[in-house]
């Protein structure tokens, strides 16, 4: 190995290395102001030690300004969903403290990152390749606050589907673009992403599991979108018409089944579904089946249909065992079939929120291991 | 090439099914069943009744109500941290042949599931004529005089303390007595 590429080697293992503990260990304000003072040491080292290769910057004013119309576009629809699911406050305020605390730490991580990337990728070596990727998605995810305040089920599924999935795909893009057209759009989509919400004092209520589906997507289309306007068409052994056609088909059905099954998952459209966890409906609704519900819309309710109700925040799937109206009310008594006794108290309209449809047995079951596992091993 | 394409389509594979599974909303219904025993012995001092408390489902006594040696009380819905379900359990002592007194100083609890739930006990006097005589001590945990025909209350409490509610989660919580007789003192 040349001494050039035991430098290269050795710098890149460092700053990837490095990121770890503040990933593990430093609390998530902290850990995006060490991140960024980490990487902007690291990136002056990689410029001064490394020698840069000549890297080619093709349609790169035309590249970055797709990448900064497209994720525009993909705010704007963002943003209009917000129509159907309303909005909610940003928790975080746009103020000074908030521009020095994070916006700057954050552009500081990305600019640093990218720079890194784009000189380790002009060394065309696969493992200087794979480094880049690692530190850039190392970098994202200590924008995201790092792994320290996990310490239950719902922030480790908001980490990985919020943060760790989408800067996987935005890595796939990030190093496609950087490696044709410059560091100049990945810097800018990666930027643009995380700063509006920043800006912005107000964002859609959308649930969790939309934007974790979506924000997993975009990437992957402006890349699609990039490969196909900007790749040449180089004389290969291509598929046949009818496997390609084939593949099309493939991926749009995919498409399809995924968006059906993120909608149903973030119970904000007509049919929403539910993991059964707790033998209360068993013989009836066992643990372990997942129920496709129907959303309730004032439908009238009858005894003895199985209704999914919101109680003390939580969710539960119980019967109705008996209606009363009492002053103008309509009073909901609910029990699980396997309990001995009803449910304690009443339940009204305003807390059903949907009357099952039907059951899928078993499918339930990896969501409730999912939860467990963590749960055993915290 | 197209394997960069396959292990991105796999990884999309991947990446939906665990947003789905982790995603998926989760029926919450906790299941607590906390049982009380005592232990069978030859003295006549039994579960008379059993009362609901806060957050209770169900409280009841096993068997003969005459002669119940063991109650049970069921709650569910517990999903705030710190969020608690009791019971009262009535003892008494039937003795009535050789008016023996009994104390009451072996109480254990277990519990299948200590990292979500504590289990707590209190005797407590029952408030009626029919306490008169009943000595409890050592900070409610023990009842050192329960007279012939006379009887206390035991007051089983059940709290949630672990910081997450995994609906998935539930316990069995037993609490055990022992009485034992009291030396007879003749004038």
């Amino acid at each position: 190995m040349t001494r050039d590429k035991k430098i290269l080697y050795a710098l890149a293992t460092t700053v990837t290395a490095g990121l770890l503990p503040i990933l593990l260990f430093a609390k998530p304000s902290g850990g995006r102001m060490l991140a960024a003072a980490w990487l902007a040491l690291m990136a002056v080292a990689v410029c001064l030690l490394i020698k840069r290769r000549k890297a080619p910057s093709l349609h790169r004013k035309a590249a970055l300004l797709l990448t900064v119309v497209f994720v525009l576009l993909y705010f704007s629809v963002f943003f209009m969903a917000g129509m159907h699911f309303g909005f909610q406050k940003t928790t975080v305020p746009f103020n000074l403290r908030t521009l020095l605390t994070r916006i700057l730490p954050i552009l500081l991580i990305i600019a640093a990152s990218e720079t890194i990337r784009r000189i380790l990728l002009s060394q065309e070596s696969t493992l200087a390749s794979v480094f880049a990727f690692l530190l850039c998605l190392f970098g994202e995810l200590a924008i995201a606050g790092g792994f320290q305040h996990i310490t239950y089920f719902n922030a480790l599924m908001d980490m990985v589907g919020l943060a760790l999935f989408p800067a996987i795909t935005s890595g796939i893009l990030c190093q496609f673009v950087s490696a044709r057209h410059g560091p100049l759009p990945p810097i800018a989509y990666r930027a643009l992403l995380v700063l509006i919400p920043y800006v912005i004092p107000f964002s859609p209520a959308l649930p969790d599991a939309l934007v974790a589906f979506s924000t997993l997507l975009l990437p992957l289309l402006l890349l699609l979108f990039l490969h196909a306007l900007y790749e040449k068409r180089r004389k290969r052994a291509t598929a046949s018409p009818h496997a390609k056609r084939l593949g099309i088909i493939s991926a749009a059905i995919g498409l399809v089944l995924a968006t059906g099954l993120m909608m149903l998952i973030s119970c904000q459209f007509r049919f929403g579904t539910i993991v059964i966890a707790t033998g209360s409906m068993t013989g009836e609704l066992n643990v372990g089946d997942a129920i496709i519900y129907e959303r309730y819309g004032g439908q009238a309710i009858s005894e003895g249909q199985i209704v999914v109700f919101q109680k003390n925040q939580s969710l539960t799937v119980h019967r109705v065992v008996e209606i009363e109206h009492i002053n103008g009310q309509t009073r909901y008594y609910t029990k699980g079939d396997a309990n001995e006794d009803r449910d304690v108290g009443f339940i009204t309209s305003n807390d059903i929120v949907g009357i099952t449809d039907f059951k899928i047995s078993y499918i339930g079951y990896p969501s409730i291991w999912m939860h467990r596992i963590f749960e055993n091993g915290s | 090439m197209k394997k960069r394409r396959i292990a991105i389509v796999a990884f999309l594979l991947c990446a939906c099914m665990v947003i789905g599974l982790g995603y998926a909303a989760i029926s919450r219904t906790l299941t607590v069943n906390a049982n009380a025993h005592g232990i069978a012995g030859t003295l006549d001092v039994y579960f008379t009744e059993a009362t609901k408390g806060a957050n209770c489902v169900n409280a009841k006594l096993d068997g003969d109500e005459n002669a119940a040696l063991s109650a049970t009380f069921t709650t569910t819905d517990l999903t705030t941290v710190g969020a608690s379900a009791t019971a009262t359990f009535k003892i008494t002592n039937k003795e009535t042949v050789d008016a023996i007194n009994a104390k009451i100083d072996y109480v254990i609890t277990n519990n299948t599931n200590a990292n979500y739930y504590s289990v707590a006990y209190e005797f407590v006097a029952t408030g009626e004529d029919a306490d008169a005589g009943v000595v409890i001590a050592d900070g409610n945990q023990s009842v050192t005089t329960l007279p012939y025909g006379q009887s206390v209350n035991i007051v089983v409490t059940v709290t949630l303390k672990a910081g997450v509610t995994d609906p998935t989660q539930s316990a069995t919580i037993g609490i055990d007595f022992k009485a034992e007789s009291l030396p007879t003192v003749t004038p």
